[in-house]
Order: structure tokens, then sequence, then C-alpha cells
């Protein structure tokens, strides 16, 4: 027998316990859960789905959510702070709809990690886990899931919205898929520009179907028609995983349809704004309804060209004050107001939970290239639906931003909540041998 | 009350709403592609508008439009990393502007379009991003701005062979988005100085430093009328990205555009009666143009 571990848990009055579970070393980890289970895990669950937003090269926090008005110049930075619909709590002047929103999301300021690289904490905010050359390289939240609730009827059960892995000029972050548990848990790539158009990746595995764009979809119909009549078993079978998730969602055409922006009122589309940052979240919400487990939205790249052939997102060590209120934020905060207004007009809070964050923060003292470097030390994170508390602001940062002075929140901690909205209890993540740290964020709901 | 008082009350209740509704500009627009469009520059002589757009997410070319035809065109062809920030000297015998060439670092350019040279300004090595550059109207200084190790951004004046460097401001703050006045007497730019992004000005020496805006809410990016005697200006004191007018020495500082979504980026058509702008309409970024009454004012 192989002692699969210690985790900490959370009961319903907040309190932690512990849970111990063994199972079979021989068992494959695929078959250590019944169906049974995975029912009584969906009967837990407070939600269907993740929506994962992530803003990949770690925004200022206190140029956007946690301002410091009260600090020194070269702390505070030049923008000027709002009210916010909460009582005491001000946004920068920068994120105004958002400001004008608190109601429908709960804001904390006092997210800390572990690495101040972009990779690594990157790795960080997807499994909890640090990564590097000869440890361990832990399964990601969506793999988990994805793991956890198994294939659906047509579309991948992790499906990340975004140009590719989010990488910096040297590295990807590795601990964006399955990890050790291999390639079959990575996430399903899907593609969305401004205008709304996808792009999937793996089509290109799948032999006789090459079209770039499903909106055109007349003549994709007549390549998978003719598709369909040539796959037989062996063949699929001889697709590698991602392959055969494309295949499937290709011949489904409900799942099709959730990715069809065009069947999208122009109204909508037009208030989530023509960014691919933008339309990406009305995906999102699409994937939201059409029940996908854990939907990853990826900033990467979607801002501003910030240079030839690179991938800085938030990453602003240069033109900090320059680029937050010339693009970045306002793209933020149309896009981001919009997917939550549309959730919420829909219903759509009651089965999905929003996570929002990036890798880290940025430094609260002004570097010498007037801008901000990397800040590991505190940061944010927005939580809304899935009986999240909307309307607070969990955990204080100091008076120059640099530290939490209550409530320190680890990756952990946000992954083992994510997780645990979706049915994934400490037993579960026993059984599963993954995040046996972490702290629910019991303050959420 | 009898017919006669209501129709006199019906009037009274209707005229300030009439009379707003006749205020409001009408706008044209220019561009239908929904975009990012930013540092828009007329070109003195041709009168064609030059501007930066993002072609993909990894790339931001400046175009020209020609607002006769409509027609688009690459300003330099064959461009293929971001450029921005364009500046014309008034013969358009040279222009400045802004070129990505690293990661996070960026440089000053200046073309001599009659003898074909170019010379490049490359503020150093590592993380290294010039922010924005304007060329005097006679086409031999140009200002930029730029950091310095203490945190600040200060504005840098040099030749047009972008040589003989120096300080042109000296503050503890963020100076930047510097634009020569039509004369090249004056300077208006962007300056932290006041604890938030306000305008200021200064003769061209950097003397006689006035602060123009003094609201909390960001201004920035700071537009000569081609006599002079006005500023066009970006500003989010009412919440929202506005365009505003003020005269050269900040008085009379007025609201022109309403759009709920980001109006940014402003420049004076060489016949200085109509502003042009990006503004973020129904989730598309395109360029639009206003007419504006004539100025009441002092000039620079």
């Amino acid at each position: 027998m192989l002692r699969i571990g210690e985790f900490k848990s959370r009961s319903c009055d907040g309190v932690s316990r512990r849970a111990f579970v063994q199972a079979g070393a021989a068992l494959p980890l695929t078959a250590m859960l019944s169906s049974g289970q995975v029912a009584r895990a969906a009967a837990r669950a407070r939600a269907k789905t993740v929506v994962f937003v992530w803003l990949w090269g770690a925004p200022s926090h206190l140029d956007t959510f946690d301002p410091k008005p009260e600090a020194p110049y070269n702390y505070k930075g030049p923008f000027s702070t709002i009210p916010t619909t909460l009582p005491g709590i001000r946004f920068t002047e920068l994120v105004p709809k958002l400001a004008a929103r608190t109601d429908k999301f709960a804001l904390i300021r006092s997210n800390i990690t572990h690495d101040g690289g972009h990779p690594g904490a990157g790795t960080y905010g997807y499994t909890g886990h640090r990564e590097g050359r000869g440890i361990a390289l832990h399964p990601s939240w969506g793999s988990i899931i994805s793991r956890h609730h198994g294939a659906g009827a047509g579309l991948p059960p992790y499906v990340m919205l975004a140009p590719g892995i989010p990488k910096d000029v040297v590295k990807i972050v590795d601990g964006y898929g399955g990890g050790d548990w291999g390639k079959a848990y990575d996430p399903f790539l899907i593609q969305c520009n401004d205008l709304g158009s996808i792009n999937i990746p793996a089509l290109k595995l799948v032999d006789g179907v090459t079209p770039d764009r499903l909106a055109h979809r007349r003549n994709l119909q007549v390549q998978l028609d003719q598709l369909k009549k040539t796959v037989t078993a062996d063949t699929f079978g001889a697709w590698d995983n991602k392959a055969q998730q494309a295949f499937t969602l290709l011949t489904n055409n409900k799942a099709l349809e959730s990715l069809d922006l065009t069947r999208e009122e122009t109204v909508v589309r037009e208030q989530y704004g023509q960014t691919s940052f933008g339309q990406s979240l009305l995906l999102a919400r699409r994937l939201v309804e059409a029940e996908v487990p854990f939907v990853n939205v990826s900033w990467s790249e979607y801002v501003e060209a910030f240079g030839p052939n690179t991938d800085f997102g938030w990453d602003t060590h240069v033109k900090n004050f320059d680029l937050l209120p010339n693009r970045h934020c306002p793209v933020f905060d149309t896009a981001f107001s919009a997917f939550l207004d549309d959730m919420d007009a829909r219903g759509l809070m009651d089965q999905a939970l929003v996570v929002c964050m990036g890798e880290f923060g940025r430094t609260p003292r002004i570097n010498n290239r007037a801008s901000r470097d990397h800040w590991p030390q505190n940061y944010f994170s927005m939580w809304a639906g899935a009986g999240v508390r909307t309307g607070q602001v969990i955990g204080t940062s100091d008076r120059k931003g640099e530290r939490p002075v209550t409530r320190p929140i680890e990756p952990t901690g946000v992954g083992v909540t994510m997780l645990d909205a979706l049915g994934i209890d400490s037993v579960a993540r026993a059984e599963l041998n993954v995040l046996a740290d972490g702290e629910f964020i019991h303050e959420l709901f | 009350m009898n017919s006669s008082k209501r129709l006199l009350a019906l009037l009274l209740l209707c005229w300030p709403v009439a009379h707003v509704v006749s205020q409001q500009p009408r706008l044209k627009r220019h561009t239908t592609d929904g975009k990012l469009k930013q540092d828009l520059n007329f070109t003195p002589n041709t009168r064609e508008l030059v501007f930066s757009t993002l072609k993909t997410n990894q790339l931001i070319k400046l175009e020209r439009l020609d607002l006769q035809t409509g027609k688009r065109t690459d300003f330099h062809v064959g461009a293929n990393t971001n450029e921005i920030s364009i500046s014309f000297a008034k013969d358009m015998k040279f222009y400045a502007y802004v070129r990505n060439d690293g990661n996070l670092h960026t440089s000053v350019e200046v073309q001599d379009v009659e003898a074909g040279e170019k010379y490049t300004l490359n503020p150093g090595g590592g993380f290294a991003c010039v922010r924005a550059v304007t060329i005097h109207p006679n086409g031999r200084e140009v200002i930029y701005s730029f950091p310095v190790d203490n945190g600040s951004q200060q504005l840098w004046h040099t030749d047009n062979r972008l040589k003989n460097k120096k300080a042109l401001t000296k503050s503890d703050y963020i100076d930047t988005h510097p634009r020569y006045s039509p004369s090249g007497a004056a300077i208006v730019f962007t300056s932290t100085r006041s604890g938030n992004f306000d305008i200021y000005r200064m003769q061209a020496d950097g003397s006689n430093l006035i602060q123009l805006t003094e609201h909390a809410g960001l201004d920035t990016r700071a537009a000569w009328s081609p006599d002079g005697m006005r500023i066009a200006y970006t500003s989010l004191r009412e919440g929202n990205y506005d365009i505003y007018v003020m005269d050269a020495f900040g008085a009379d500082q007025t609201r022109v555009t309403t759009n709920p979504g980001k109006d940014d980026f402003v420049t004076w058509h060489p016949n200085g009666k109509e502003l042009f702008f990006s503004s973020e309409v129904k989730g598309k970024i395109d360029i639009y143009s206003l007419e504006i009454p004539a100025p009441r004012t002092r000039s620079e």
C-alpha cells in the first residue's frame, strides 16, 4: 500500500481538519475515482466551471487595486485614486468601471508567492509549487480538474484561451499543464483574436483537417464530413490526446457552437471591446455555458506589442506609467467589467468561480527606469461567482504596499479554493495526490 | 394652466435640452477597422494623417491616412518592429520617431528625408525605453523623454543628428510627451511635479515653467493648435478619457468630447479648425474628427 499523504482541509465552519488516505500502489490514478466518487464530488461542488483569468507579466498592485496615496511619491506613483462602491475603499483612476462594480467581486490584497521570476512564479500560480530541474513538476489546477472530471461530451475539460503557453524571453511556464502526469492533461489551446476568430492549433494534428479559422464553417463542414468517413477507431486511437480532443470537438455541433462568437449579439461583443483579451473573455463566458470545467484566459500578448516577438504582457519594467493608462488598464477595465456584468445578467455566477490574478505584483518603490519591477511579496486577486461573498476586501497590505499585514494568501490557498469549488475536496486531492498544503480561503464564502 | 402657459412651460423645459443637443459636436469617422491607434500627427505640407496602429498582437506600425480618399498605407514600407510617437519638421525635411529595437528597448530615430540618412540615439543597454519625441518645426532640434537613475524621467535635448545631448528638465518627477509649439519658441509637456500627471509649458530653453492644468485627474498628451493659440489634451478628470481644449496659458479649459469610451491622442488638423483623435466607440478604436469653434484668447 502507498500512503498518499496528509492534507489540510476545511470543514463547513472553516475549521481545519486533516484527511488521510491510503491507496493501492499499483492502482493507476485514473482508476482511483469511481463514478460514485465523482458523482459525490459533483454534489459537493459549488460550481461547474472555474474561469482563471491570468494577467501574465504581473500587473502593478499599487497602480490598480491597492493604491497607496499616503506613501511617498516614489512609491505611490502618479495616478490619483477614486472612490469605489465600497465605503473607504479606493482604486486608482485607471480602473473606473471596476471601481463602480465592487459589488460584483471580492478583492484580495494580500496574495504572496515565492519566486521573483515569471516562469517560476507562473508555475507557483498554476500549481502551487516551484519548478526546477530534478524536482517533481506538479499538475496545474486545470489538469487536476481535467483528470478529476474526465472528458465531456465534446469540449475538452481544460481549455486555455491564449496565443500560446505563457512564456518570457527565456522559457515557458513549466507548470502550465499536466506536469509529471503527462501531456494528456495539458490544456487544450484555443487562440482567439481581436475579431473573435478562433484558431485551434491541435487541428493541425488531425490528418485531413487544416482549417485555420472556424469562422469558415461551410468549408469546415465539408472537410469534416469527408473526415468522418475516413476516420476509423484505429485511426482515432493512433492520434495523440490533443488531436483526439480536437476531432471530438469538431464532430460535435453543440461544442462547435460554443466557440462561435458570431452567434453573440453585436452589442454584447462590443461591450467586451475589440481586443483579443475582450473577445477571449466572451468566449470564456460561452464555455461556462457549455460547462467546460476549467477555462484559463491568459492575457499573454493580448495587450500591446511590447517588442518584436516577445511576450511581456503586464511586465512593465519600462513605460509602466505610459502603458497602464494608455492601453493595459483601459482594455482590462472594459473587458473584465463586461464579463462580470454579462455573467451576472445571465445567472452564470451561480455555476462558475471566477478568479483573476497575475503571477506577482510590482515593486512598490519606483525603479530607476521610472517604472516598476517584480514583487512577489504582495499582490492582488479578484474573485467572483460560486457563492463568493462579493463586495468585500480580504487582507491588507502595509502602507507602502510591500507586504501583507493581515492574511497572507499563498498560491496553494488559491488552488485549494478553486478545486474545492468544483467539489475536489481534501479527500479527492489526497486520492489524486495533489496539494497536500494549502489553506482554503474561507473569508471568500 | 391654460394652453399658452403650457406651451411656454414646455418650451422652457425643452430649451436647455435643445441647447445642449445643438452644442454636441458632430463627429466624423475616418477609419473602421477598430484596432488600436495612437500618436496621431499631421504632415504639415501634404496634410496626411500619420499614426501608429496595432497590426498584430506583436506589431505596431506607422501608417498614413489620406483624408481625401480614405486610403491607408504603411509609412515605412517593410517595417517589422514597433514605431510610435512620430513628429515632423514644418518643411518635412526631417522627422523623428521612437523605434522598438529590442526587448523592452526603444531608440530615437531621426530621418533626414532629402539626404536619405537616418540617425539613431540608443539610450543604453538593457531595459531602456525612450518614451516620446518631438522635433523642432525648423527640423534642427529634438526633444525626447527618458528616465534617469533616481527613478525620475526627464526631457532631453539634442540636435537633429541626435548629438550634443543635454538635460532640458531636472526634477524628481516624470516628464514626458513633449511637443514643440508651432514657432518652436515654447514646449508643452506632461509632468507629475504636482503629484499626478498635469500639463506644463516652458520656453524651448527650459525657462519660465508654467503649470497649465491642476486637476487631480490625469491630464496628458497636449497638442498645440497650428496658430499656437490653443492646446488640446486628454484628461481623465471626469472619470473617462476625453479631449479638452484650453488656451495656450491654461485658461478656458473646455471638454470637447463626451463619448463614454476612451478619447485620446488628439492632434490638430493644419487648418486649425478640426481636432483628430482616437476614440473607442462600441468597443472599436478608430480615428474621429470634430470641428471646434474659433479661439478667443492670446497666442503662444
